[in-house]
């Protein structure tokens, strides 16, 4: 029996085909909605998030008919960049409509590949506290300086250290009979000319030579001139000094990639995340409503009034969600709120050491990524 | 006391070039790019830029180990 008849039995027709696409309410050349949730969203439930993957294959959705590529000017139109926030030291922004590709190539420059200076070279010339010459080497080259790698060059194994690839600094702490102190990052004392140290020769007749051959001091460049080197923090313990204890050292610093040595990693640190949504699949009333709005450490859900003294809950703050799950958590509570991430909306913080500020390091970590870019491109042709 | 030094990390020796390429003897229109001394940062890049492209039928990368400081990637037309 023909399924299509109609109830009055009218079987003059032949069973005609009909097809699904031509329902008015399913739009033509767009995804259904639940590809499009694929797509486009990591729905985190409260085992495990699914949907991680990126389809990003031109020719994925082939059969139905829907073209997934992504041309230049469709991402140029669609990228955009919002600052949240903005001090001296750090910086929250988001970039909408990359890839997570380029957001970790980002965060990956700005951590290790974005050049900084540091100290690497400690010619200690008396020590006689109680923390040992390496510990005190090591602790001073993590102090973070406050110099433009910019400015400076790299010194290689076989260059002469000159001013324009190291800065040398100086820590002279002394500790009075009967007390005890606390060195300080402060202490370090920036010698524009030059090392002062006179190396041993071996003719007694030549110039004594030091340790850097500068030819002019480096505070005759207008960027030196106003603004001094110095270390970025003032209170960074050093070492501690007791009785008649002495600390005598000149440090050299060098121009490094953070790839080498944390040392010269030019951010506290940089993460990234992507935007939390959260849905609320039912109405949650009343006592449900306001257990929500317990759970929920970051004050994500909000109460309000819908009249005749019954309460509702709504999302008030989806971006402080940071999932930790707490309202799916339990019998029953993943069909009243899903969480979800947006893909290509990433909330990145770069917190920096004090180098430079954070605006500045994250446009040299474009030109960096720009510059390693057109390497391999040379390269190839 | 094995460990390579770690300016090998970026620092491409003499000798060797940064990309070299190879083709497969057994698919057609199949290529492996050696590209020296880079990693995920740029390897992830090229691949997700690689699988927007219309032509391409197969791009993947991978480190063939982590002390070796080079990338593979591999691309199908």
């Amino acid at each position: 029996m023909n399924e299509k008849e109609n109830k009055g039995g009218n079987n003059d027709e032949p069973n005609k085909k009909f097809s699904i696409w031509d329902l008015p309410d399913v739009p033509m050349g767009q995804l259904p909605p639940h590809l499009q949730l694929q797509k486009t969203r990591v729905v985190c439930k409260a085992d495990a998030p699914i949907h991680t993957d990126n389809i990003s294959y031109s020719g994925a959705y082939a059969s139905i008919g829907v073209d997934n590529s992504v041309h230049l000017d469709l991402f140029r139109d669609n990228f955009k960049v919002n600052v949240i926030r903005l001090t001296k030291e750090d910086m929250e922004f988001d970039m909408i409509g990359i890839d997570p590709a380029l957001a970790n190539a980002f965060r990956r420059i700005l951590i290790s590949e974005v050049p900084t200076m540091a100290i690497e070279k400690v010619l200690i010339a008396y020590n006689t506290s109680v923390v040992q010459d390496e510990v005190l080497a090591h602790r001073l080259g993590l102090v973070p300086l406050k110099a433009d790698p910019r400015l400076f060059e790299y010194l290689s194994a076989n260059d002469t250290p000159n001013e324009k690839n190291t800065i040398v600094f100086k820590l002279h702490a002394t500790c009075k009979r009967g007390e005890r102190r606390t060195v300080y990052s402060e202490e370090l004392k920036w010698l524009p000319k030059g090392s002062e140290l006179i190396k041993e020769a071996g003719q007694a007749d030549s110039k004594p030579t030091t340790y850097t051959s500068f030819t002019c001091s480096q505070d005759m460049l207008p960027e030196f001139s106003e603004d001094p080197i110095s270390p970025s923090e003032d209170k960074i313990i050093l070492a501690k000094l007791g009785s008649k204890q002495e600390i005598e050292l000149e440090a050299h610093a060098v121009k490094g990639l953070g790839k080498t040595h944390a040392k010269w990693s030019p951010v506290a640190t940089a993460w990234y995340r992507m935007l939390p949504e959260v849905l609320l699949l039912e109405d949650v009333e009343d006592e449900v409503a306001e257990e929500l709005v317990r759970r929920c450490p970051d004050k994500v859900f909000d109460i309000e009034d819908i009249g005749h003294g019954k309460k509702r809950a709504t999302v008030a703050r989806p971006r402080d969600c940071r999932l930790c799950r707490e309202c799916v958590r339990g019998e029953g509570w993943e069909e009243r709120v899903e969480l979800r991430r947006v893909k290509d909306h990433f909330i990145f913080t770069v917190e920096s050491t004090g180098v430079l500020p954070p605006e500045v390091l994250f446009t040299e970590a474009v030109k960096i990524l720009e510059e390693k870019c057109e390497r391999v491109i040379s390269e190839l042709s | 006391m094995n460990a390579p030094d770690r300016y090998e990390r970026f620092v491409v020796p003499e000798g060797t070039k940064k990309v070299s390429y190879e083709r497969d003897t057994k698919i057609i229109n199949a290529a492996s790019f050696i590209i020296e001394r880079e990693e995920h940062t740029i390897g992830n890049i090229v691949r997700m830029q690689l699988h927007l492209d219309e032509n391409v039928l197969f791009a993947g990368y991978k480190l063939p180990h982590p002390l070796q400081y080079k990338i593979i990637i591999r691309v199908s037309a």
